[in-house]
């Protein structure tokens, strides 16, 4: 009983500097390009989303990162779409036909 | 993260309502690898898609061409994550198309019709992928893809522990926009990304694909592939990061 209790007061302080915002941590740039993803698609918490933004906002280097990715995501949407072959389309009509039949 | 094995027991509380979906339009027996998928909440088909199954019923081929351009591309890609040869993986897609039609009777609108379709893709290829004795990705044999901790930027770009400010860039990324838009956009450009999407490990590939290229949103995604969104966001996390990468060597090299 006295153990675990020892345990829960040692984590104490950490439990607090995770939950205020007014003490929590800054991020390093190695956290940021971590975030990237969730930050993009919007799945931050409203905490480490202003955590991010706060970083960002002083970081060129994480500001130029970011970037990269919306222009990697932005090309990879704009490559071209394979076209079907023809003799695909064909033999996936004929495929229709013969079920139409049946 | 959440490791792809974590999610093994949630998946068991899934089968029951999976079995339902499969009565839908599956006429297959439920493989090994069908235990490993995860059934997310689904969205049912939209007017439209109901529309266009009307009309396939009723053996309307424009509604199959529509369908056929739609999808017969991603579906091919789609397919060859799983099976070893372009050739395959056409077979799977006919398939696909033949199980489709047949089902259509079958066919609800309890899910999205592209949904529908895809599941039908990723059982048909899963089932060709143990014949060959392939592992199957999203499976749990194929957990690595997730496991690995992989930084998406080499540590050594940051500076050290010991430094003034440990964890901040030590040779920082440079701004892309300040580079002419010719080369941004160049053919060899272009090559890069498809070269640098090619070389990810399979389930990465899947994701960055629909994801990215496809744009589908990430539920379709999960329901598909049958994944968890954490899953789904981690694997597309790493491949965005590595296809960056790739570039920014590209880039660099040139200068």
């Amino acid at each position: 009983m006295e153990n675990w209790f020892t345990r829960l007061c040692a984590h104490l302080p950490l439990i607090k500097r995770k939950t205020n915002p007014a003490i929590r941590q800054k991020l390093a740039c190695k956290e940021v390009v971590e975030l990237v993803t969730d930050y993009l698609e919007g799945v931050l918490l409203p905490e480490q989303r202003a955590q991010l933004e706060e970083h960002l906002a002083d970081c060129p280097g994480c500001r130029n990162y970011i970037e990269q990715v919306r222009l990697t995501i932005s090309m990879l949407h704009n490559l071209a779409q394979e076209p079907v072959f023809p003799e695909t389309k064909e033999e996936l009509l004929l495929l229709f036909q013969q079920w139409k039949k049946s | 993260m959440l490791p792809l094995q974590a999610e093994t027991k949630a998946q068991c509380s899934w089968l029951a309502r999976k079995q339902t979906w499969m009565s839908e339009g599956l006429n297959q027996p439920i493989s090994q690898s069908d235990l490993f998928s995860v059934q997310q909440h689904t969205t049912r088909a939209s007017t439209d898609e109901l529309q266009l199954v009307e009309m396939l019923r009723h053996g309307n081929e424009g509604a199959f061409v529509f369908l056929i351009e739609r999808y017969q591309t991603t579906m091919l890609h789609l397919a060859m994550i799983y099976v070893s040869e372009r050739a395959v993986a056409e077979e799977v897609v006919q398939e696909t198309w033949m199980g489709v039609l047949q089902g259509l009777n079958r066919f609800e609108g309890r899910s999205s019709l592209k949904t529908w379709i895809f599941r039908i893709l990723t059982n048909r290829a899963k089932t060709c992928a143990l014949r060959e004795g392939r592992s199957v990705p999203f499976s749990s044999l194929s957990e690595l893809d997730v496991n690995l901790d992989e930084p998406a930027v080499d540590p050594d770009r940051f500076l050290p522990a010991d430094s003034q400010a440990p964890g901040h860039w030590a040779s920082p990324p440079a701004n892309w926009n300040d580079m002419p838009e010719n080369r941004l956009l160049s053919q060899e450009t272009i090559a890069r990304i498809l070269s640098a999407t090619e070389a990810l490990p399979p389930s990465q590939r899947a994701v960055i694909t629909l994801h990215d290229i496809e744009g589908w949103t990430a539920e379709d995604i999960c329901n598909v592939l049958g994944i968890s969104e954490t899953n789904q966001r981690v694997l597309l996390h790493r491949a965005r990061s590595k296809v960056r990468r790739a570039l920014e060597h590209y880039f660099e090299e040139q200068e």
